[in-house]
């Protein structure tokens, strides 16, 4: 006599199952900052390296208006095709003795392109407030691409200060950080 | 002997890891990441300027001398005798090769002047205007910064121009002729254009100091046809540039309302029925000493102290006679 096993039971282990298997999905997926995930028996797992990885492009202590801070970095993809953004994090104002606040302001201006070659058509990813840049797209990239990009932030000029603590004034000793990340989804 | 319920559920285990399996290594939804954490940008406690820098020395007849420890290489430089040696020379960095402007009289470039800016200062030639041997002189040095001072050449049309693309409205500005014509300037508060020397005014030199330049009319120190000028011209800023007017009285007094303590200041009587040379003084200067742009010796009662937000000009009609309109440019060192 056949033993019929109980229709709910085999329900439960199927969605624990699926649970198990969601987990271990999502754990492929890498967080910012960790390092690239390893995936022992797919042939194809997206990477993303950078040169300055971990490392601040921008370092900038005593900045005139119009002064330009400059960083490269060089962003590879591996293992897949992959859509390739940029955007910023943890943005913070620190403001210096006169009250301005660099990003809020918008005066704080980041321009990120894509320098020397290859490079797309239009190398320019973002010029404009670093308030304002949000999440921009470096394109498709095929597998195994490269490309340079060159940060640079500036305290843009406001104009003649109408007092000594107005105008390009207001911002004197203030200070701005914040974070890069470079994205790839695979496509 | 195995169940059919166990081998089912084996069956299903077994296709839910081949698809998730599947699913991750195609990279459907698979994303990776780096980041450059803690950028940081901090602006500087004290915005830069003009640099302005004054000095004296004594004459010694020897070409190609050399003056240093300016601290900056200067746009401009102006030079004038303590004695009546010479007029007041100025070069600018616009000018090429050993070339420097008289800036009184109708005298075109000339060489062995000030023949060259450099590094961090100028060489002089052996004219007497200059560098006469045992004769005292004292020099302003000035480094241009964008949006606040400009330099520049035009050709002239012999009728009227607009000279555009410096950047800011100008509230002061010196035409320079090649040519021999007289050296002019205009401060904001001028109604005419007046040389650095004694006169009353021209209304066809920098006719205006428009929003993004200034315009010439006619004249030949501003506007000959196919002639060449060169021209200097100033932003006012709160803490490194000042101009305005002020009313003679006649008895020293304190000029006030500078803003700042100037490092040079120049005046000009804005009259236009008598003709009144220019002064200057610069913190080179000891005592009460000023000094006209014209070959005249130092004056003790011209311009007679800068201080704290202010200047004293003394008893002298160049500076102060009692109901006549001056205008003065004072300028701060801003590194």
């Amino acid at each position: 006599m056949t033993r019929r096993f109980p229709a709910l039971s085999a329900v439960v282990v199927i969605l624990v199952a699926l649970a198990v298997a969601a987990v271990a999905t999502a754990g492929w997926r890498s967080e910012p900052d960790a390092a690239s995930p390893q995936l022992s028996l797919a042939s194809e797992q997206l990477r993303l390296t950078q040169t300055q990885a971990h490392k601040a492009l921008i370092k900038m202590p005593d900045a005139k208006p119009g002064q330009v801070a400059k960083g490269t970095t060089r962003v590879t993809i591996t293992g897949s095709r992959a859509t390739v953004q940029v955007g910023v994090k943890n943005l913070r104002d620190i403001p210096g003795p006169n009250g301005g606040k660099l990003i809020a302001s918008q005066r704080l201006w980041i321009d990120v392109r894509c320098a020397g070659s290859p490079c797309p058509h239009n190398r320019v990813a973002y010029r404009g407030p670093l308030a304002l840049i949000g999440t921009r797209s470096l394109g498709t990239w095929r597998e195994g691409a490269h490309r340079t990009y060159a940060v640079r932030v500036w305290l843009r000029r406001g104009g003649m200060p109408p007092t000594t603590t107005t105008g390009d004034n207001l911002y004197q000793h203030s200070t701005a950080t914040f974070g890069l990340v470079w994205t790839a989804t695979a496509s | 002997m195995i169940s059919r319920g166990r081998l089912a559920i084996a069956a299903v285990l077994g296709l839910v890891a081949i698809a998730a399996w599947t699913t991750a290594s195609s990279g459907a939804s698979f994303t990776a990441s780096k980041s450059n954490p803690s950028n940081r940008f901090t602006a500087s406690s004290s915005f830069p300027g003009i640099r302005v820098a004054s000095g004296s020395y004594t004459g010694t007849g020897v070409d190609n001398r050399a003056i240093t420890g300016v601290g900056f290489q200067p746009d401009v430089v102006i030079v004038k005798s303590d004695d009546n040696s010479g007029v007041a020379e100025i070069r600018t960095s616009t000018m090429a090769g050993d070339n420097t402007k008289p800036m009184t009289g109708n005298t075109a470039l000339t060489a062995n002047l000030i023949q060259s800016l450099t590094s961090d200062g100028f060489t002089l030639g052996t004219d007497n205007a200059v560098n006469r041997n045992n004769r005292a002189y004292d020099w302003v040095a000035m480094k241009s910064y964008t949006g606040h001072m400009a330099l520049g050449s035009y050709t002239g049309n012999g009728t009227s121009k607009s000279i555009t693309g410096l950047g800011f409205s100008p509230e002061y500005a010196m035409v320079l002729p090649g040519a021999n014509t007289a050296a002019v300037q205009r401060m904001s508060a001028m109604t005419r254009t007046f040389t650095f020397g004694a006169d009353t005014g021209s209304t066809t030199g920098i006719t205006s100091l428009d929003s993004n330049g200034f315009s010439v009319g006619n004249s030949t120190s501003t506007n000959t046809n196919a002639a060449t000028y060169y021209y200097i011209a100033w932003n006012q800023d709160v803490d490194e540039m000042q101009t305005t007017s002020y009313t003679g009285t006649g008895a020293s007094h304190s000029i006030t309302g500078v803003g700042f303590q100037p490092s040079f200041v120049m005046v000009h009587a804005n009259d236009t029925t008598t003709g009144r040379a220019g002064a200057m003084r610069s913190s080179a200067l000891s005592g009460t000493a000023s000094q006209l742009f014209t070959a005249t010796a130092n004056e003790s009662t011209g311009i007679t102290a800068l201080g704290s937000g202010n200047f004293t000009v003394g008893t002298s009609a160049t500076v102060n006679n009692s109901g006549t309109t001056y205008d003065y440019v004072a300028f701060k060192d801003k590194p």
